[in-house]
């Protein structure tokens, strides 16, 4: 072993696990996260999931560092192969000079040897799955303690707050953590056996931290119950499922109601009837989901019912990719629906942006009663990071009728008023009663349909209800965001982006001010529909603009160009179905910066 | 200022707009007479439907009421219904809504046992959109898509419901308004999914299910034993010469909101918003997560 001075002093560190579906990569990786947080390290998470229960392949990224991470590296300091495919998948991101521990058994370095010793990765192998089974014959998930234990051997970390992580998961299961320790025990010896200890970890200055670790999803979710959710509609999807899994745990203590729905068109339209019963109230899918309701977001929109709609993108079009990322269900957010019906876009940047945007859209769709979309993707939903514990924030309910006023002494549920929101009432409110409807109507509530339809008294109604509807929108644009910038004033070059892309473009922004001779910026947006006019402001102070969107057709760029004529010509796409990073993006960025 | 509490169920200055003689009429004033004989108020009652003649049903009533897209009567009901168990919900259509396009949301009500009552308006014709044949239509019936008559076996709304688990199965009839009150009396009466498949008969695109073709053939269930499974089954299955109305099938099961667990014990919509309101602690469900 070598002495502490040459040791390799880290502030970031990134690792890859490698294996197949049940080898308890994520569950495992989520508890190794919590690890790094108790030690003050900020940490984040990624998942490489597939359609898979058992075999296959799947990974697990997890990087810790002192200071702040806004998105996980594509660059791999460590490598952790359960099977040979980590090796096809991952081999190309190792850094040079970087670490592997394999499994000997499992993982053939054959095909692989050449770029190993060209890279001068240092092998790390043993049999893992045999150590694991020594200590107990049927699980496999120790393997996964065990690498783990060896990192952290290998990190010169203590190993005792991870065992402290295990016991607080398993508590009250002595065999489970019993096994693990033994785990733990047998890592550390395997890595001293090897390398030893290599590196010197900088200590993060943040001791006893409160921090959480949790994914998009769990924030959303949280966001929710701040908000006053008390029924949830969801049909089971990827990447969308685990928001109906986390209320479904806590139901009973968060008096969330949740219902698993025979289908999506059964989710949305059991939420439209809790809004209108008076309780606040959402679904939650992703796009072969958001198909099927489409017919009801549009219910939602003309019979001015609140609720909010995560949209949790996958990719491509039908199946798809179902459990990878992309930016393109954007303009079906937006517009999915026949006619012409008002809705709010908001696409959460982070996750902590996820937690607070869920209680805006909550408050929106209450004040301007339609349909909210929180539009997350795999890339946000399912990664993992920690972050100082969510507050509770206002909540707005908007107008609501509960007797006869001065301005309202008879309630019209669709009263024509300057900003388009009308009053709202909840059964059993006497004088409030009225019928919902998809049909066009009057102030009343009356439908149009049917003998009075044609008559020219329904052609004029028809035209104020549209201006009605779409009037909220104009006075909501002022409440939202708008796009913001990081990175150098009047740079040379701007990158656009929206949601979840935002850490991964932050850090490539750094990257490239101080790796290039250029001057870097970028303007991300979250609140997306309606985009507020004050928007085309921050575009005129861009020099060289950019797009970075994971889509092919350049939906955000089509926005700027319908709504402010605003032309971007330059495009950085991603279409692998793996989540962006930033030195994906500061290499495609670095092609236009001659221009 | 204060509003006059209304107790009467007929909706005022507004009538409804279905043909002279369609079946619909007579479920809307049995269904207005038993819930005021009831006692209920328009303002502790809402009726949800989907798309067609007979799910414009909620505009000729005072009640609270959702009109909803074709097929989805049902659920919109179920939101309702864990939102405010406080609330009576009655759910309305016909049957393409109830049987075809929401077939799907059929089965699955009658699995959850919400305390509901479904009832169906089945003129075995889709009437609003002038005449198609529909899934209930008799076989060989010709309609403006079915030239050569219907070749599909029409559904059995009764089996089904039964099938699928429903608590509470009848059938009724228009014409014969005083059973007709008398079950949909017990349907409301009844803890759980009640549904009532109601023949309506439309006169003006269904010539051939008249109502002088049902008054020949339908008759009163007697000394049925409404608990036993087999025999509800034995008269589902009877259809044709004879045609028996009445409560097939009745059994008590916990409800969806006896089960679900915020709706044993709260009533959600008046239940306070958030963490802190609530007295969770924050801290608590935080810990999860370190
Ligand atoms: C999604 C959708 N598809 C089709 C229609 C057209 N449509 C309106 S009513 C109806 C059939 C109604 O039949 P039924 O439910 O039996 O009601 P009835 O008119 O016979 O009372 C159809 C097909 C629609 N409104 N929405
Ligand atoms: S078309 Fe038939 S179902 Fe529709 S209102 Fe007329 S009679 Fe009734
Ligand atoms: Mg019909």
């Amino acid at each position: 072993m070598s002495d502490k001075n040459s040791k390799l002093p880290i502030k970031r560190f990134s690792i890859r696990y490698g294996g197949s579906a049940g080898d308890g990569l994520q569950s495992t990786g989520r508890l190794i996260q919590k690890y790094f947080n108790k030690l003050g390290y900020s940490v984040f998470g990624f998942p490489g999931t597939q359609s898979t229960i058992r075999g296959g392949h799947i990974w697990q990224h997890i990087e810790f560092a002192v200071d702040k991470i806004f998105n996980f590296s594509q660059e791999l300091d460590l490598l952790i192969a359960l099977n040979t495919d980590t090796l096809l998948t991952h081999s190309k991101d190792l850094k040079d000079g970087a670490i592997l521990i394999y499994d000997t058994s499992r993982v053939k370095l054959d095909n692989y040897q050449e770029l190993l010793d060209s890279k001068n990765i240092k092998l790390v192998g043993g049999e893992l799955f045999r150590y694991a089974r020594d200590i107990n014959k049927t699980s496999t998930v120790l393997a996964m303690t065990i690498s783990t234990a060896a990192m952290l051997r290998l990190l010169g970390l203590s190993t005792d707050e991870f065992i402290d992580t295990i016991r607080k998961r398993f508590v009250n299961k002595e065999k489970i953590i019993e096994f693990n320790i033994q785990a733990v025990k047998k890592g550390v010896e395997f890595m001293n056996a090897n390398l030893g200890t290599v590196f010197s970890c900088e200590i993060p200055e943040k001791k006893d931290t409160r921090d959480i670790v949790v994914n998009g999803n769990e924030a959303i979710a949280l966001g929710a119950v701040a908000s006053g959710l008390k029924f949830l509609g969801q049909y089971p999807i990827t990447p969308a499922s685990q928001i109906m899994m986390y209320l479904s745990k806590h139901s009973e203590k968060f008096g969330v109601v949740v219902k698993q729905a025979e289908d999506e068109i059964a989710a949305i339209n059991m939420v439209i009837g809790a809004s209108f019963a008076g309780v606040r109230a959402m679904t939650a899918t992703s796009g072969p989901g958001i198909s099927l309701k489409t017919e009801a977001i549009g219910y939602a929109a003309m019979t001015e019912t609140p609720l909010v709609i995560v949209n949790s993108m996958r990719g491509g079009p039908s199946t798809g990719i179902p459990t990878k990322m992309e930016q393109s269900d954007l303009m079906s957010s937006i517009y999915a629906s026949h006619g012409e019906s008002p809705r709010v876009v908001l696409a959460p940047k982070s996750i902590e942006d996820a937690y607070y945007i869920t209680i805006r859209a909550f408050n929106l769709a209450d004040k301007y009663q339609l349909p909210v979309f929180i539009l997350s993707d795999f890339g946000l939903s399912e990664r993992t990071s920690n972050v100082t514990p969510f507050v509770e924030k206002k909540i707005e309910r908007g107008l609501i009728w509960t007797g006869p006023t001065e301005k309202f002494p008879v309630f019209k549920r669709k009263q024509i008023t300057e900003n388009g929101v009308s009053p709202r009432a909840f059964p059993p409110t006497v004088g409030g009663e009225y019928i919902l409807v998809g049909a066009e109507h009057d102030e009343f509530s009356n439908s149009l349909s049917g003998n009075r339809c044609g008559l020219p008294l329904s052609q004029e109604i028809h035209e104020k209800m549209t201006r009605k509807r779409f009037r909220k929108l104009d006075y909501l644009q002022e409440e939202l965001r708008e796009g913001e910038f990081y990175g150098e004033d009047n740079a040379d070059h701007t990158i656009i982006c929206w949601g979840s892309t935002y850490g991964a473009v932050k850090e490539a922004i750094d990257y490239l001010n101080t790796n290039t001779d250029n001057t870097w910026n970028m303007l991300s947006f979250t609140d997306i529909h309606p985009l507020p006019k004050r928007t085309l402001k921050l575009l005129e102070r861009i020099n060289h603009p950019i797009m970075f969107e994971v889509n092919f057709t350049g939906q955000f760029a089509g926005l700027l160009q319908m709504y402010f004529k605003y032309s971007v010509d330059d495009r950085i796409m991603l279409l692998g179905g793996e989540a962006p990073t930033a030195s994906f993006i500061s290499k495609e960025a670095m092609k236009w910066r001659n221009k | 200022m204060v509003i006059q509490l209304n107790t009467r169920f007929k909706a005022q200055g507004k009538k409804p707009n279905w043909c002279p003689g369609c079946g619909d009429h007579g479920l809307l004033s049995a269904t207005i007479k038993t819930v005021e004989k009831k006692g209920l108020l328009p303002n502790e009652v809402v009726i949800t439907s989907g798309i067609g003649c007979s799910s414009s049903f909620p505009h000729w009533t005072s009640a609270y009421g959702i009109h909803a897209i074709h097929g989805r009567a049902l659920p919109p009901a179920i939101g309702v219904h864990m939102a405010n168990p406080e609330l009576t919900v009655i759910s309305v259509g016909g049957d393409g809504d109830g049987y075809g396009i929401g077939g799907n949301h059929f089965i699955h009500t009658a699995r959850r046992n919400p305390n509901i009552t479904y009832m169906v308006m089945n003129n075995q014709i889709y009437g609003l959109t002038l005449g198609q044949a529909s899934p209930s239509s008799q076989l060989g019936h010709i309609t403006t898509t079915t030239p050569e008559g219907v070749e599909e076996e029409p559904i059995n709304p009764i089996a089904l419901a039964l099938g699928a688990g429903a608590t509470f199965v009848a059938r009724a009839y228009t014409r014969d308004s005083k059973h007709l009150q008398m079950i949909i009396d017990k349907a409301m009466d009844h803890r759980g999914f009640a549904f009532v498949d109601v023949i309506s008969p439309c006169v003006t695109f269904n010539k051939l299910n008249t109502y002088e073709w049902f008054n020949k053939r339908v008759y009163k269930l007697e000394d049925h034993d409404t608990s036993d499974p087999s025999a509800a089954f034995g008269k589902a299955m009877e259809w044709g010469d004879k045609i028996p109305l009445g409560i097939f099938y009745q059994i008590d099961r916990p409800t969806l909101n006896d089960k679900n667990p915020v709706t044993r014990n709260k009533i959600p919509v008046k239940e306070p918003l958030g963490f802190n309101a609530q007295n969770i602690d924050m801290e608590e469900v935080f810990d999860e997560f370190r």
